[in-house]
């Protein structure tokens, strides 16, 4: 199978099929990314389209070899950040959507689901309780397995930078679970 | 970027608590940051339970991936956006056969890798080089170098099968088969253009009597081209032909070596040439059509990892 330097220079050449499979090897890790950063499905699969035309318009500005992934990385960190930035204007803040239940597997058990929905509002509620910059690196470190060095060439900052927004992101994300988790107790008692 | 793990599994969950501490502490990769990073991980007191007590909590969280037909509907929303440089070969079918063919061929010379096109060229060269200083009969290097470069040809159109998404592309439009076959046919004129130059060259320059010039290099041409596709559409391996090459021109050069071949090559009358060089025409020909007429090619197009 081709890499992806060599997929590049064919979609340079005017490749369909290599354009496909690019793309195809590609979106699911930029969607998922985008999901978990802006919280709703349809604003991630516009985003991911954007970001999916923006290499394509842009393809002869890559500079390889072996960093496509990367680069993409960091068109749609870009690109998250000006659509939140707009969109904060426009509207105070984002508020994170609920995956549609048609997209859910109606196999499991109801109140596993019900369970589990619980869980990932716990964790999505306290991950929008952090500033972005520490929710994006968090996110590329634990959901797409980038090392700091990497994370701080898509963000654009400082290794240390990363290195301090990870650090206190986590300190935060572990006070706001261990707080929701407390709070339900405590209503109990 | 580690695009193998799976974050809903427990070993990436073990795996990111560890090294994301290491990353924290600095032990990892940035030396110079180490220091600044201790104290800033003991100041913000992140350890590794915290970690992973956020780990856990991430490891719930999953979303649903985008579905095919979203997926289709990116795509199409892209098409639009790929350079246009195919475009005159992708509508090339409406101009007929032989437009086809030459849009095939002209796409064809660019696909084909330089290094092909140079070590052509410089085994002809060293030829004439190796002629004109004595160290070989003239007649005995147009023979030996006259099936180079359709053997090193035979290599590239198996290579392209397997690694070429150009093909690919164009299989959208006609069967592998075809591409596999103008690609064939451009450098087998390639070669046999090459060697018919070589030989004129060859018999102004060393006063060679044209007709067995030209049948030296023909009728090695055609006997190796004919058996590297024969091994080729069996073994579906490079290295074998390299494997021919390499014995051609070992067995070939040690022959030399006893000065036999070029008196024996004088000595051929001309019937023996024509019938080693039409033996050699009807194998290309029969393997050549055996290929168009084939299946075709299989293509893995898998992009999902």
């Amino acid at each position: 199978m081709p890499d992806d330097d060599e997929l590049v220079a064919e979609v340079l050449r005017g490749s369909q099929a290599a354009m496909e499979v690019l793309v195809r090897r590609h979106y699911r890790e930029v969607h998922a990314f985008l999901c978990r950063r802006l919280g709703d499905q349809q604003v991630a699969y516009d985003i991911t389209q954007e970001v999916f035309a923006k290499v394509l318009t842009s393809l002869s500005a890559y500079r390889g070899p072996g960093k496509f992934a990367n680069w993409v990385f960091v068109i749609a960190a870009n690109r998250c950040r000006d659509f939140i930035r707009a969109a904060e204007a426009a509207r105070g803040h984002l508020s994170p959507s609920r995956v549609p239940d048609d997209l859910r597997d109606d196999t499991a058990d109801v109140w596993d689901l019900f369970e589990r929905r619980l869980r990932e509002d716990r964790v999505q509620t306290a991950l929008q309780a952090l500033p972005d910059a520490q929710r994006e690196a968090i996110l590329l470190s634990y959901f797409h397995g980038y090392r700091m060095r990497e994370i701080a060439e898509i963000t654009g900052v400082v290794e240390s930078t990363v290195k301090s927004r990870i650090r206190q992101g986590l300190a935060k994300l572990r006070h706001e679970l261990q707080r929701r988790e407390d709070t339900p107790r405590e209503q109990d008692a | 970027m580690n695009r193998t793990h799976n974050p809903h599994s427990r070993d990436h969950l073990a795996e990111w608590t560890s090294r994301i501490v290491d990353e924290l502490l600095g032990q990892s990769d940035n030396l110079d940051d180490s220091a600044h990073a201790q104290d800033a991980v003991h100041e913000a007191d992140v350890d590794e339970n915290d970690a992973r007590i956020v780990a856990e909590a991430l490891l719930e969280w999953d979303v649903p991936p985008m579905t095919e037909s979203a997926l289709e509907e990116l795509l199409g929303a892209l098409r639009p956006l790929v350079p246009a440089s195919l475009d005159e070969f992708r509508f090339a079918s409406a101009g007929g056969v032989h437009r086809s063919f030459w849009c095939d061929a002209k796409h064809t010379v660019q696909r084909v890798p330089l290094t092909y096109w140079v070590t052509s060229g410089v085994s002809y060269m060293a030829a004439l080089f190796f002629a004109a200083a004595g160290g070989i009969h003239a007649y005995s290097a147009l023979f030996l170098v006259g099936p180079i470069p359709a053997l090193l040809g035979v290599r590239e159109v198996f290579r392209g099968r397997e690694q070429g998404m150009a093909e690919l592309e164009l299989t959208c439009t006609r069967s592998g088969t075809q591409v596999l076959f103008s690609k064939m046919s451009l450098l087998a004129l390639f070669s046999l253009g090459m060697n018919t130059v070589l030989s004129l060259l060859a018999s102004e320059l060393f006063g060679l009597e044209m007709w067995r010039a030209i049948a030296c290099g023909l009728a090695p041409w055609a006997a190796l081209s004919g058996t590297g596709l024969w091994i080729a559409t069996r073994t579906r391996s490079g290295p074998v032909i390299v494997a021919l090459l390499v014995s051609w021109l070992g067995g070939g050069g040690a022959l030399i070596a006893t000065s036999w071949l070029g008196k024996c090559l004088l000595s051929l009358s001309p019937l023996a040439y024509a019938g080693l060089a039409l033996i050699g025409l009807a194998l290309v020909c029969f393997f050549a059509v055996a290929l168009h007429g084939s299946k075709g090619v299989e293509w893995i197009v898998d992009g999902d990892r």
